[in-house]
Order: structure tokens, then sequence, then C-alpha cells
């Protein structure tokens, strides 16, 4: 179990640990000293962090830190008490519904569940954003979804039921539907989550492959460290003790460079000390 | 860890007879005593009292107690249970529990334990906080309830328009499990209603001769009151129900939140299909209703009335009037859609696990029961009211 001494959750984040910050790309997300709450319990604060184009961001954390609950704050499903998330100039939750509406429409989400209509088909949820907002012909439209099922590895599978598939199968579906309308910003919720360690590798694989094809920014939820290793450019790592992000950085760089203890414990897989 | 699905033999009690009963022996030692087991410890053994074992510590002087394996030919989780519950009688006695003469297994659980790092979950509110915070929660759902109906009233005006977003399947789908499917138990419970109506108006009507009245008697129940409320009620059980568990799991499964982040409201895709299903096929399955009651009225009644089957029909359609229907189709149109309403409204509020689920069910077929009852009284009153 990782566990930190107190005296370290009542310090303020140690810049020395923001170790990646790099100045020269468009940043496409920003979000600042955002305040996460749950009726009067606090989730997480001071949540302050860029996500820069083509850029993977992973946001990390134990169980409970509090990293689905922000990803739900920066695509528009839960407000925060506090602080801003801004899309280019845009600030999100100042905006009226109409330019929230037009700002989800830039980017693509990946549950932690998949969350596939289950009344649909494959071919259905994949088609459903698109029906919605693209003006396609039907022929096209369906050549179309059969090219983004491709894509993730699911062609011939257009007529099955979401339940019919297997867990990996769902997210990649999940992933095809997320990528249909080419969004700007992909957000992906614990990608990896029940997957064996060879469908996450491939989902991986798939992700860096559609950022590198569409050259989307990427949002990823996870704990699972070879897919923290393998993805993220750059990162913030929310701490559950002190309910506020305690380090920036890609994974690689806070496993070597940062010291805080949690950090290092989380990314080496081993139980932190226990203080006093 | 500790031995608990194998029992363990110790070295010591080699020799012993291994399923001989627990037991245990308290002699004296300087500052306290050594508490000396022996015999078989384990789930299946009747066990020696931790408490009684304590009371004879304290009454020999208490201080330290130092527990030993004498002759223990085997144990397992219950050894551990009676030591444990004897560590804590000891401790909280002020005394001192000093398991070095146990097993190293046992030891490390024994050990008084680290104190653990708090994370108390918040007060629960009590007294008036309660009662406040009780009604806030009401006042909060009766609010959601009532932007969920302007919504799907909204969805209904674009859907007019040609402009809402409906899933022809999903629609469909809805409007087949909300009027096809339910034609069996809809037929069932109003046949048998009718039959009980008039069953219960045989036999008292007969006693003044007023026989004959049974067939009004059950053609009015059925039409102005029976067949909308016991539709109403079977369609809150079955169909309401579903409505409530389908969209709570479709919440556990983040499908409503991929629909809001797609821009698509769920009231208009989700709610709107299943309001207008059970709004629209309610009033025909009044109708169904209504001609299965009076038959069951009929099967009776001419049976026991020794009336012919024309004769009964005579009397019936005698005793209706178009007024009747119209009430009664009114009453029905409103119960389906506040039937379909209150499915969505908590299935679209439930939490996200599977218990949430059944609550969501559960909660939306007593609330619409009650409010079909409690919306029949008003017509009732309207009715009487306008002289219908």
């Amino acid at each position: 179990m990782i566990s930190v001494g107190t005296s370290l959750c009542q310090t303020e984040v140690d810049e020395s640990m923001v170790l990646h910050q790099p100045a020269h790309s468009e940043v496409v997300v920003e979000v600042e000293r955002l305040l996460m709450a749950y009726g009067r319990r606090v989730i997480q604060r001071e949540v302050s962090f860029r996500v820069r184009r083509g850029k993977i961001f992973v946001i990390m954390g134990g169980s409970g830190s509090g990293k689905s609950t922000l990803l739900r704050h920066l695509i528009g499903l839960q407000r925060p008490l506090a602080g801003h998330v801004r899309y280019g100039a845009t600030d999100y939750w100042a905006s009226p519904p109409e330019v929230q509406a037009r700002l989800r429409r830039r980017f693509g989400v990946l549950f932690q569940s998949s969350a596939l209509f289950s009344a649909m088909s494959l071919f259905e949820n994949v088609a459903l954003p698109l029906r919605l907002y693209a003006r396609l012909p039907e022929p096209e439209l369906r050549q179309l979804v059969r090219h983004k099922l491709a894509l993730v590895g699911l062609q011939g599978f257009e007529d099955y039921d979401p339940s019919a598939l297997s867990g990996g199968m769902r997210k990649r579906a999940g992933l095809a539907r997320a990528m249909a309308l080419d969004p700007e910003i992909l957000f992906l919720d614990e990608p990896s989550a029940g997957l064996d360690p060879i469908s996450s590798r491939r989902l991986d694989d798939l992700v860096l492959r559609l950022r590198d094809e569409t050259g989307a920014s990427v949002v990823i939820v996870s704990h699972e460290l070879p897919s923290l290793f393998a993805l993220g450019d750059d990162g913030i790592f929310l701490d559950a003790e002190c309910r506020r992000p305690i380090a920036q950085g890609s994974p690689r760089e806070l496993l070597e460079h940062c010291r805080h203890p949690t950090v290092q414990a989380f990314l080496r897989r081993e139980p932190a000390e226990r203080h006093g | 860890m500790i031995a608990e699905r194998a029992p363990s033999r110790l070295d010591g009690a080699a020799g012993q007879d291994p399923d001989a009963p627990p037991s245990w022996a308290l002699r004296a030692e300087p500052g306290g005593a050594r508490l000396e087991l022996s015999g078989a410890w384990t789930l299946g053994s009747a066990l020696p009292s931790a408490a009684e074992v304590a009371a004879r510590w304290r009454a020999q002087g208490a201080g330290v107690l130092i527990p030993e394996l004498v002759a223990v030919t085997r144990w397992d989780g219950a050894l551990l249970a009676f030591l444990l519950a004897l560590a804590q009688t000891v401790r909280a006695g002020g005394g001192t529990f000093d398991e070095r003469g146990l097993p190293d297994a046992l030891r490390r659980v024994l050990r008084p334990p680290e104190p653990a790092q708090a994370h108390p979950p918040p007060p629960a509110p009590r007294g008036l906080r309660r009662v406040g915070e009780w009604a806030l929660a009401r006042l909060t759902s009766f609010n959601a309830a009532l932007e969920l109906l302007g919504e799907v009233v909204l969805g209904f005006f674009r859907l007019l328009r040609g402009q809402a977003r409906l899933y022809a399947d999903d629609v469909w789908q809805v409007f087949s499990a909300s009027s096809a499917h339910a034609l069996p138990i809809v037929a069932i419970v109003n046949l048998l209603v009718g039959a009980i109506l008039a069953f219960i108006g045989s036999v008292q009507l007969l006693q003044f001769g007023a026989g004959m009245y049974v067939a009004d008697g059950v053609a009015i129940a059925m039409v102005r009151e029976m067949a909308a409320v016991i539709t109403a009620v079977v369609l809150a059980g079955r169909t309401g129900a579903a409505f409530a568990a389908q969209l709570a799991t479709m919440q556990g499964n983040e499908e409503i939140d991929a629909l809001r982040v797609l821009g698509v409201s769920p009231a208009e895709f989700l709610v709107l299909p299943r309001v207008l299903a059970l709004t629209l096929m309610t009033p025909l399955l009044y109708l169904y209703a209504c001609a299965l009651g009076i038959l069951g009225g009929l099967l009776v009644g001419s049976g026991m009335l020794e009336l012919s089957a024309a004769s009964y029909l005579d009397r019936t359609i005698g005793a209706l009037n178009t007024h009747n229907f119209v009430l009664g189709a009114s009453k029905s149109l409103v119960f389906g859609a506040l039937v379909a309403l209150s499915g969505c409204h908590y299935g679209l509020r439930a939490g996200r696990n599977a218990a949430a689920v059944g609550q969501a069910a559960t909660t939306a077929v007593v609330t619409s029961i009650v409010g079909v009852i409690a919306v029949d009284a008003l017509f009732a009153v309207c009715a009487n009211a306008l002289g219908v």
C-alpha cells in the first residue's frame, strides 16, 4: 500500500518536480487551478497543467486519487468548484451551452467501460457520431465506418453486438467510435484496464499509431505502468492523500528525477515507506 | 500467513491423540500466569471461552499472561480467534499479553496493531440537519423530474419538426415492449379482476334480487376505473421497472455519459421514445383490458346468474356511455406518461453499481403505483365536479 507522511502532504507542490515544460508546441488544453469535489468532499485541488498538440499526456495516480474525475471535468461531464479548463482561448465552463457543444465535437472519448451502446451493433455505434454531425450520404458513411473499424482491427465485426465481443475488442471499438469525427483531442479513461498484457500492448501501439497518423493530442488516465511508460510524453501525478498533484513530467522523467516517495513507489511498483 | 486452511500439526504434540478436545490450564507465575493449551484447536471443535480464561486470569491477580502451546495437536483459525479475543481482553484490562511462547505465524498476528492512518467517513447528519438534507434531496429529485419532463416536451416538439435525434431500432423495440409484449399479462390480470368483481357483485346483489345489475357494475367499474388502474399498475411493474433498470445499467456502463459527450440529450434519445411509447400504447392496452375485464365478468356472471351471454352483453352495453370510455382512456394516457417518466427519471438518476439498478427499479415501481393511485383520485374528484 502506498502511504506517505503527513508532512509531505502539507507542503506545496515542489516546483523542481515540474520536470517537463516544453515551450515550443501549441497548447490545446490548459487546466488552471482546478478544484474538484463531490459535495463537500474535495477530490483534488490546485490542478494545473497544459496539453500540447500531438503529445500524449498521462494522468497518473493510485486508485481513488481522482484521475477519472479529472477527466470528467475535462470532457464537460462534471463542473469544477473552481478553476478553468481552456480549449485554445475558450474557457469551457465559462462558455454558454452551444459553445460547449461545439467544443465537445472537437474531442473523442474512450470510456473505461468502453460505453458502447448496447442496443446498437458495432457499426451503428461508430456510425452514430457521423450520423449526428457529418453530412455524408449513406454509402460514404458506411465506407467511413468500415474504414474506422478496420483501423482498429475490427473489420468483419460490423454487425456484432457489443456484448458478443471480448474486452479488448470492445475497447478498440470504443476507440473507433471516439475517432469517428477525427477529433483534435482524444481522451482515454483507463484504456488498458481489464486487458491481458498482449491486448494492452496492442492497444498502446494502436493509440501511438492513431496519434502519429492523425496528429491528435491524447489525454490518458491510467495506472498501468507499461502503458504509462510506453505512451506518456508528459503527465501529472495526482496524490490521493494530499488531494493535489505532487509531480509533473513524463513517466520516464519522473522515474529518473522525481524524489517524491509516493511517485517513486508508484512508478517502481514498490510499497512506500511509512513516515512517522 | 497463518495456517487457516489446513490445520497444522505441531512437532511437540507427537504421540498425542490428534482429535483430543481443546483444553487449557492456568499456572501461576511470578508477576502473572502461564496459559497452557493442549488438544485440537480447530474450527470444528467446541472451544473454551476466552472470557472465562480471562476471568480466571484476573482472579489469580492479573499481570502478565503467557500463552503456550504445550500439547496442541492441531490448530487453525479457531486458535487464532481464541487468542485474539483473549489478547484484547487482557490488554483492555491493563495486563500484558506476552505472545513470545507462540509459533511465529501466531505471534505476528497477535502483535498489537500499528496505529492506522484514520480515514473516517464524513459523519452522518443527525436531527434537524438530517430532515433538512432529506427534504433537499427530495426537492432536487423533484426539480430533476420537472427538468426531465421539460426536456421531453421540448424533444417532442423537435420530433414534430423532424429535428429530434432518435434511434429507429430502439424506438421500435420500446414500442413493441410497451404494447404487444404486455398483452398476455394485461389479459390475465384484467380477466381475473372482471371475474372477481362479478363474483362479489353476484353474491351481494342476489340477496336483494338485483342480480341483473352485476353486468352494469362490472362494466362501469372496469371502464371507468379498474381497467385503467390495473393496466397502469401492471405496466409500472413490468415496463416502468424495465425502463428504470435499462437506463440505470446504461448509466453504470457510462453509455449515458457517452451520449452527453456526443452532444445527444439522453432525454430526447432515450426518454422521449419511452414516454411516447407508453403514453400512446397504454390507452390501447386499456381498451383491450376493458374487453377482457368484461369477458371475465361475463364468464362468472352468466354462470352464477343464469343469464345468457347475449343478455349480459345487452346490460353491459346499456350501462356504458362514451363519457366512461373518454374518462378511462384519458386516465390511461396520463398513467402511461407517469409510469414512463418515473421509470426513466429513476433510471437516469441511478448510481453506478449493481445495487443501484435494483434500487432504481424498485423506486420507479413504487413511485409509479403511488402516483397512479393519487392521479386516479384526482380524476375521480374532477369527474365528480364535472358530472361525468
